[in-house]
Parts: C-alpha cells; structure tokens; sequence
C-alpha cells in the first residue's frame, strides 16, 4: 500500500480516521490492529506473520522479565528475547532471494529496534511491561511506523495507546498541514530530483567528473526531502488518530559537524543507537575504548542500512569524521577555531562538502571504485555535457531555494504557527498553495518507493 | 443572517470563479457543470455559515480552481494550436485509443491517416465509424507494432491477413506502448468479450520484457486526460522527447550504462533483480492471460518480433559504440529462447518472426522510427499465414474498400458485374468486372439506388429506387451509361425486380390505402410482351424478393412468424413451401441449372448462406461464420457463389467456389 498515493490521501485514510472518531473508545485499538494489519498484509502475509510473531515475542519475554525474581532470570530471559529479534533482523539483510518473496519483511528494521528498546526498558525498569497483549501488537505494528520508521521510544508510544483520545481541531489542522507537506517535500522535490539524478548517478561507462558532482548535490536534496517528505506525512497521519510520534528531522542541513548533524538526522535511529548500544557499550567514559565504541556504533548503523561494502564505508567515513572533530577540539587551537564565528560559515560549507561525499558513497558503490581507479574518471570542464544537465542545474538552484526555506523554518511556522496577525496568515496561505499547486502539476508524474523502505 | 448581501456577492463572486457556463462549454457535460455548481452553492453555503473559520482557506482553494478553470478555457479555445492531441481513454489499468478518432500523422519517413470506429478500433479512413462488433473470430493484441501507426490501415499487417482469410473477423487492438500487463487488463476488461477463437498476443524484443509491471492510473493521468492546460504543461515533463534521444532514435532496450543494461536490456547476460522481476512478471501475466484466453473458450498464439539491432548489423554496431557496451555481455537470441521456453511451459503456439525477417532482402523497418513499414507489415501477414496453415475455405475479399458492397448480379455472359455500394451515405450503383479491379460509378445523387441486375438484353440495369426505411422505393431502369432513367412502377411501390429472361419480371409491390397505410408486399410477375401482370402472393403477408428460373418463382414470405422460402409454379399455378425452420430465411437465388436454390438463413444469431436441392429437398448449410452472409449470386458458369457480406469491421463482396454436393460448412 502506497501511503503516498491519491487513493490512500483522498480515501481511505479519511475513511479510517472517520471510523476511528466514530468509534467508542475502547474500539479505537482494535481498529488501529486491524488497519495496521490490513496495512502490513497489502505487503505480503509473511510480513503479517513476522511482525506478530516479534510481537508475540517481544510480549512473552517482557512478562517473563517482569515475573523474574533474579537478575540471572532477568537476563536470560532480555537477551533472548532481544536475541531472537536481533536474528530476524540479520536474516533479512542477508543478500539475495532468500525465497521470501518481494517485500518479505516489510517494517522489522523498525518495529525490530522499537521491540528491543522496549525490552530493553523492561529490563533495566524504565518502562512498566503492558499488560495488554494488543497493546504490544499495536506498538509492533503501528501502520504508520512500518514504512521507513520513526523507531519510537516505548515510554513516548505505549502511554498514548491506553488512552487514544481524539485529536482537537487545531491538531487536525496541523495534521493535515504536515501531510500536506509531507506529500509536496516526497512527490515534488524529491521524486523529481530522483528523475534527474538517477540516470547520472547509475550511468557506470567512463564518468564525467562534473556531472556526477552535480547529481551528487541533486542526491543529497533528494534524500533529505524523501525521508523528510515521508516523515511529516506519518507524523500527520499520527496525529489525526490523535498520537504523537517524533520527527526525525531537525533542519540536519544546518549542521556543521557529524554529532550535531547525528543529532538533526534520523533522529530516531540516533538516539536508540545512543540509548542501546552507545551508552550500555560504555559511551565516552572510557577514553581509550571510546573511538572503539565509536566505530562500532557507526557501523552498526551502516550494517542496519544494509550488508553492502557502501554502507559500511560510509558508516566509517561517518565515525572517522565523527572522531577527527572530537580530537581536533580537544587541542586547543582547533577548539578556538570552531567557536569562531568567522570560522562558522567556511566550517559549514566544508562539512557539507564533505557529508555530500559521504551521500555518494552511500548512493552507489561506483563512487569507491571511481577513487580506487581515478583514471577512469574525466575531470575536463565540459561545458557541452553541463549543459545537457541544465534542467539537473535548473531544478538543484530550485530545490537549495526549497531546502533553505525548509531550514529557515518558514514550514514548521506555516504547520505549527498560530495566524494571529493578517501577514503570517497571508504567509500561511501562499505556502500552502504553492505546496498544492505544486502537487497538482508534478506530484503525480511518477512516484517512487521512500528510499528508506529499503533499510 | 447578518449580512445577506455580502454573503449573496461572496456566493456570486465564488459562482464567477467556478462558472458552469465555462465548465459546460469546455467540458461539454451538462451533468460536470451541475455537480459544480450546486456543490460550489453547498461547500459555500457550508463554510459561510457552519464553518467560518475556514472561509479564509475556502475561498483560497475557489480561486485556484476558478484560476485552473478559466486559464483551461483560455487555452482551450484561443490557443488551440497549442493543443497536445490526446489520443487515448484511460481505464484504470490500461488505456485505449479514443473512439471516432481522425488524425493525420506525419513524420519525415511517414503520413498516416488514423482513424478509429466508436469502439476505438482502428478502421479504414474512408470505413463507417459508427459501424461497431460484438464478436470476433481472431484478435491481435500487441503495441505500436500491431498498431502501426506508421502505416495505412490497408497495409497494416492484420489487414493484409484479412485478404487471405476474408471469412474471419479479425480485429486489431494494438495500442503504442502496451506491456503485457496492460494486455491482460484489456482482454479481462474488453478483449475477452469478444470470444475470438484465436488471440494472437504479438511481442517485441524491443521494449516488451522491460518495466513488466501493472500500470495504475493516477490522478494525474486523469487530469491530462481531461485538461488540455495540464497536458500541455506537464505532458514535457512525463514523457521524453525523441529528438532528445542518445542516438535520436529509440533504442530500447539498450542502454548507455552496465546497471541499465543490467536492468531493462533482455538481450544483456547479467540480470539484475530489476531485471529478474520484471522477466518474473512477464511470466506471470503470460500465463494469466493465457488462463483468460483459454477461459473464453480462445486459443492463445504468440508472435514474436525481432529488433533491429537483432537484424542489421549497422544498427547493432551504433548501439555497442555509442553505448560502449561489452559485446561478450550480450546475447542476441536470449529473449527468443526465454519467450520458447515459457511457450513451452505453458503449451503456447509460439511464432517467432526472426527467420522470416533474416531471410527478407528488403527493410522491413523504417530507418530512424523502430517500427514496421508496409514491407513489414506484409512479411508478418504472410509469416502468420504460413504458421496458420489454415485454408479460408477458398474464399475471397473481392471489394476494395469496406463500403458496403451488396447485391452483385452478373450479365448474361457472366462478364460484368453489377451491385450496389455506398458513398456519401447514398446506396449507389456500379459496374466492374467479375474480380471487381475495375469498376465504374453509374449513379451520382443522393437518392438511393440498390438491388441492381442486368435488363433489356444486358442494355440496361433494373434497380430499386428510393428510401427504403420508409417503404417508398420505385422500381426503375437506365442504361448501362447511367443515363436516361424509366420509372417502371406505376401509382404503386416496388422493390427488388428480377427479370425472367426476355419475358418476366417478376418483384415485390405494395400500395399506398386510402388511409395512408402501405399494404403488405406481394410478388407480382410481369409477362413484358404482353404488360399483363399476376400477383403470385397475397397482401394478407410479405412477400420479397422473388427469383425466377424456368417455370418457377422462389420468393420468401412471412405467414408466421419468421420469413420462409416458398416456390410457384406457373404451369401448376401451384404454390409450395420449401422451408419451414424455425429462423429468418432470405435471398433466394437459384443456380443456373435451376436445381438448386441457395439462400441466407439466420439460424445461429448471424445469417449464413445455405443451399436447397429443390430434388431431394436436402439443405446444407454452405458458410458458418461470426459473419453474416447476403445476396448471394451464382456465376453464370456455376462455378462461383458471388456474395455480399459483413465481418466485424470488414464489409463487401465476396466470392466462394460453387460448393460440390457433398461439401458443407467446415468440411
């Protein structure tokens, strides 16, 4: 089921949000069951089956953590259950047709690392264990989670699951601001920059230095309005069942290291890989272990991204970085140097550049193999082939206009932002029609699958 | 109500902006054009007064769609020229050619008239649009290939197949671009209906085995059907631009590229998992299409097209350099055994044209467009008549065109032929030869003449004059000139004269009573020598067509419920019935010999041609089509069955071997 198609924005969601309101409270969870079933079932029924079954195990291990009296039992009983998702979860990165079929196990990326969080939780007592066997279903498989995430926290979700209220107005009112947005930033920006970028980024004869430069930038806009695209649209959604879930972005573009760009981009996946694997490995406490734990974060979530040498090169172009700009601020000079403001802009250009390079890597494997063989590269100016991207440039100029907007926060303030005077109203409504009109002439032309479906 | 006179200026306002005057002369729908404007009446209503808080969004949203509407009628009908012509409907999973299309394409190696009939099928530029089928005997599925809009619809190759099995309904629904999936769709939703007993599915190497997958309408489809605005606007950027093109030709399915080739090109080894789904679906929708064929009591054939680049090996080396493509990666003959074998699997008739099109001396494809040319299109018609080996039951298509063609009647010395045929909406009458290559117009007016045969020692046609919807037809004659017209019915009407030799002449008259009403038709024959007249029948019935041989006149008359055939014998001055089935008979003629009478028999839904042995009283039935068989003639030789008749969207006169005593249809 495609969330980003007219039938589902126009149809059915407004079908299932207007059952959900109509319904007595205590139906509001089975239907949220069922339509996240229904959901995960238009993938394929296995995928229904593994998610219940992570479900199943999620909830017996958490009771039987709970029941435990000792901390040996308590242990036993946490690692197995985490062990048995973790297993899923490397089953399903190992490469080729495992016979699976297509979409073999839609959304366990997600709801496998909220599982674990959740059993994590019960174990060190964070989070009470739910009783409510549906409740851990619907935490597993919340339709909107399925996707490409958020990986919510348990104490953030499982709360809101026991009282399900209904959204007030000025919540839908924001709601469907996001999805709007959601809708414009996946099927303008980033599906038609996909367009563009594409057939440069997967050309593999004789490389044109230049092009691919360009198309690389294309690809950094694209990812970010993808996954930011898909990210306002579930929020939305979300919020008109009347739930919260977190945004995975803050403005990631405006960062000027790694840990503060970790800290703006897929949030989500930051901080559980910081609550789960940074902090219980050791975190900075232990200066000699401390790049260690650092790289092996890094690569963990390059293992999630997928079992791809790119991957696991750009985690570790990632954790590099990450602890070259942690070392270079202990020194003195360096640490001077990245407080100055007159250093500000020049460090952001550069961190950009960089993180640039580090989306190329993780785009294709051809951008390794172009720095093993430079030879195979042409570095001549040609203006002729540039030109043949004029509309690439063309839509790049557009698309940094867009993304500045987006980070100069002028979107949060149309979604969120009360109108109380004529010309934030006045604002309100030409963003809003620029996003519709937008959407009525290019959001249909072809869409594509989130790229983070695929992790 | 506070204020009802801003509120009625707002509702005004909203009404100018969403006006149904321009959505009706755009859109041409009274019932759009209502539904907007009392749906505008309602939201505003709505807003204004239930939900005020909106009204800033509301009113956003009306000046918008105001805005689309009024630029959409600007564009429309002052800058027409700019118009992007949309040639097809769209369904949910398929599109289709719009119906009562006339288009001209031209390009530098081509022009084309395209022209399709109310059902969206390609006809004839000079064929009936509003002629339509229910049925069909063979059905073409495929894409551009079988559509060929890039030659006539005479050298299409499906027409061409008609020539040689003229007997057929066969229909081609080849639409630009259609994949396998959209194929299926089509014959689930429309093809399958028509019960084809034979539906041929044509695949190109060229693009057929890449992006295999449902295609799914969305909204913006619909709108660049419905908008011209918005297909303008978005039609460069959905679709590319040949000219653009790497080597300004299509190309499919090669690629610059290893991951593209990998990915979309079937004659590449390395197989992506693009690559392997999509050959995966094929697959599929292969079998289920097979499943639906079978299901509608059809046979499922494919036939298979090769590239260019699998033939000539210019454009096999332009797409290696230019692309830089490793020629040890390539096989040229995979789709070929991949299509096989999946025939093969699912028990498929498989023809794969690329022997025949090897052996060609001449260019089969136009030099830049990828597609057939008329040498194509003949080379395919004659490779799927030698892969049928079936035999058309030695009819033949002796018509030029589909323009209705009936009635022939021969001459005496069985050289010349004359029938009726339609132009400008007018039945007409012509001359030609026995193989109908040459024929001459006789009458140019816009009366009706029809049911013409050779009079006065061959001087003259005798023919029906006048419309015969309204009972008001004249028998007349004129010279085989065209000119000097006789009207030969006296106060009455007349209709379908046979003359009897130098002596009889025998037709169908009626009378206009008193009270205005036409009395039933009789058979009335005439003795010319002595102007004296008998009426063999009774106005109590209808009586048509009477044919005369000897001492003998067959007719057809309705005493009960259906037409039969009944003989008076004037030496007797006896009538007898010679048939009484259940169905319509029609169209007596008898042979020369006068042994036997052949008819047109509406027995199964459709009329068929049948014969009688007025000896032994046996009928057989000669024809037995989805077609329907007409006025049927012997040649003066016997050797012949001249006929008229109709197949799908294929029409005129055709001719049979006289069928030996034994012979019965599908014998």
């Amino acid at each position: 089921m495609d969330l980003f198609s007219a039938e589902y924005i126009l149809f059915l969601l407004p079908a299932k949000v207007l059952i959900y309101c109509i319904l007595p409270q205590k139906w509001r969870m089975p239907w949220l069951i069922l339509i996240s079933l229904l959901f995960l079932g238009s993938f394929g029924l296995l995928s229904t089956a593994v998610a219940l079954t992570v479900s199943i195990i999620t909830y017996s291990a958490s009771i039987k953590i709970a029941n435990s009296n000792t901390t040996h039992t308590k242990k036993v009983w946490g690692l197995t259950g985490i062990l048995s998702i973790v297993s899923l979860l490397l089953f399903s990165r190992i490469e080729g047709d495992p016979g699976l079929g297509n979409w073999a196990l839609v959304g366990l990326s997600y709801y496998g690392l909220m599982c674990i969080a959740y059993l994590a939780d019960v174990y060190s007592g964070k989070t009470a264990v739910v009783g409510n066997y549906l409740s851990m279903v619907l935490y597993t498989i919340y339709f909107p989670h399925l996707v490409a995430g958020p990986i919510s926290q348990p104490a953030d979700l499982l709360p809101q699951f026991q009282r399900l209220p209904l959204p007030s107005r000025k919540i839908v009112a924001v709601a469907l601001k996001q999805i709007l947005y959601g809708l414009f930033c996946k099927l303008v920006p980033a599906d038609r920059m996909g367009m563009l970028v594409d057939p440069v980024l997967d050309y593999d004869g004789r490389a044109d230095f230049w092009p691919y430069v360009l198309a690389s930038f294309g690809y950094s806009i694209q990812i970010y309005f993808d996954f930011a695209g898909y990210s306002f649209l579930v929020v939305g959604i979300s919020r008109l069942f009347g739930l919260s879930i977190i945004n995975n972005f803050n403005r990631p573009y405006l960062a000027t290291t790694t840990k503060e760009f970790w800290k703006r981009w897929h949030i989500s996946l930051s901080d559980w890989l910081r609550r789960y694997l940074y902090i219980p490995l050791g975190g900075s406490r232990d200066r000699q272990l401390f790049p260690l734990i650092i790289v092996i974060v890094f690569c963990v979530s390059g293992l999630w991204h997928g079992f791809e040498r790119r991957y696991m090169v750009w985690a570790l172009m990632h954790a590099a970085c990450y602890l070259l700009e942690h070392y270079l601020g202990l020194t003195r000079v360096f640490s001077k140097l990245f407080s100055a403001k007159a250093f500000l802009f020049f460090k952001w250009v550069l961190f950009l550049s960089w993180l640039n390079l580090t989306w190329a890597v993780f785009r294709s494997d051809r951008v390794i193999d172009a720095l093993n063989h430079l030879d195979g590269i042409s570095f001549e100016w040609d203006t002729l082939s540039l030109l043949s991207h004029a509309t690439l440039c063309y839509w790049i100029v557009v698309l940094l206009i867009a993304l500045l907007i987006d980070h100069g926060g002028i979107a949060d303030s149309v979604i969120n932002g009360a109108h109380n005077n004529k010309l934030a109203l006045l604002r309100e409504i030409v963003f809003l029609d620029i996003w519709l009109v937008s959407l009525f002439f290019l959001g249909g032309i072809g869409s594509t699958q989130v790229l983070y479906f695929n992790f | 109500m506070r204020n009802p006179h801003r509120h009625l200026s707002l509702l005004l306002t909203v009404l100018l902006l969403v006006n149904p005057v321009v959505i009706f002369l755009r859109w041409n729908s009274l019932v759009l054009s209502v539904l907007f404007f009392v749906g505008v009446i309602l939201l505003t209503g709505m807003v204004t007064y239930g939900v005020p808080n909106l009204r800033v969004y509301y009113f956003n949203l009306v000046f918008l769609v105001g805005l689309f509407i009024q630029a959409e009628a600007v564009f429309t009908f002052a800058y027409s020229d700019y118009i992007i012509r949309d040639l097809y409907d769209i369904e949910r999973h398929y599109y289709f050619n719009k119906p009562l299309l006339r288009e001209r394409f031209v390009d530098k190696e081509y022009a084309v008239e395209y022209v399709t009939n109310r059902q969206g099928y390609r006809i004839g530029a000079e064929d009936d649009p509003t002629a339509e089928l229910e049925e069909a005997d063979w059905l073409f599925l495929g894409d551009s290939y079988t559509q060929g809009a890039q030659v006539d619809y005479e050298d299409l190759y499906t027409s061409l197949l008609y020539k040689n099995f003229p007997d057929k309904i066969i229909l081609n629904a080849g639409i630009s671009g259609f994949g396998i999936a959209d194929e299926y769709h089509y014959f689930v939703k429309a093809g399958g209906k028509l019960k084809a007993k034979k539906v041929f599915l044509q695949i190109c190497n060229f693009n057929d085995f890449m992006k295999v997958e449902e295609r799914t309408s969305n909204p913006t489809d619909y709108l660049m059907n419905y908008s011209n605005l918005y297909r303008f606007l978005v039609y460069p950027i959905k679709f590319e631009n040949p000219a653009e093109l790497p080597l300004g030709r299509w190309t499919e399915p090669f690629y610059p590229g290893e991951r593209q080739n990998a990915d979309y090109n079937v004659f590449y080894k390395p197989q992506s998992t693009v690559k392997k789904k999509d050959l995966r679906n094929f697959e599929l929708y292969l079998s289920k299409l097979n499943e639906a064929v079978t299901e509608s009591g059809g046979e499922l054939i494919v036939v298979q097209l090769p590239t260019k680049e699998q033939l000539h090996f210019r454009y096999f080396e332009e797409v290696v350099r230019e692309f830089k493509l490793d020629v040890a990666k390539l096989d040229m003959k995979l789709p070929d055994k991949f299509l096989r074998s999946l025939c093969e699997k699912y028990k498929i008739r498989h023809l794969n044209l690329f022997d025949e099109f090897s052996a060609s001396e001449q260019e089969l494809y136009y030099e830049f467009d990828e597609h057939l040319n008329a040498v194509g299109h003949k080379q395919v018609a004659e490779a799927i008549t030698g892969f049928l080996n079936e035999v058309s039951g030695g009819v033949e298509y002796l018509s030029k065109a589909n323009a209705g063609d009936r009635y022939p009647n021969f001459n005496s010395d069985g050289r010349l032929l004359c029938y009726q045929s339609i132009r400008d909406g007018n039945s007409e009458l012509f001359l030609s030869d026995t193989n109908m290559e040459n024929s001459v117009r006789l009458t140019y007016n816009r009366v009706d003449e029809s049911h013409p045969a050779f009079y006065d020692q061959d001087t003259k046609l005798i023919f029906t004059e006048g419309d015969q919807e309204v009972g008001r037809t004249v028998i007349s004659t004129m010279e085989l000139s065209g000119l000097r017209r006789v009207r030969r019915s006296g106060n009455g009407y007349g209709a379908i004269a046979f003359p009897g030799g130098e002596k009889w002449l025998a037709s169908a008259q009626w009378q206009q009573e008193g009270d205005g009403r036409l009395t039933n038709p009789v058979i009335r024959l005439e003795n010319r020598i002595t102007r004296h007249e008998i009426s063999l029948t009774s106005a109590e019935y209808e009586s048509w067509r009477p044919v005369y041989n000897g001492d003998r006149v067959v007719y057809i008359s309705k005493r009960g419920r259906v037409f039969d055939l009944y003989m008076y014998d004037l030496k007797q001055k006896r009538e007898s019935r010679l048939t009484s089935s259940g169905y319509d008979k029609w169209d007596p003629v008898f042979s020369p010999d006068g042994t036997t009478v052949i008819y047109s028999g509406k027995k199964e839904g459709n009329w068929d041609l049948f014969s009688l042995s007025l000896n032994s009283g046996e009928i057989r039935q000669l024809t037995k089509t989805k077609g329907d068989e007409w006025d049927a003639v012997y040649s003066p030789d016997g050797q012949y069955v001249y006929y008229g008749g109709v197949y799908g969207l294929r029409n005129g006169i055709y001719r049979m071997k006289t069928p030996s005593g034994s012979e019965r249809a599908g014998e």
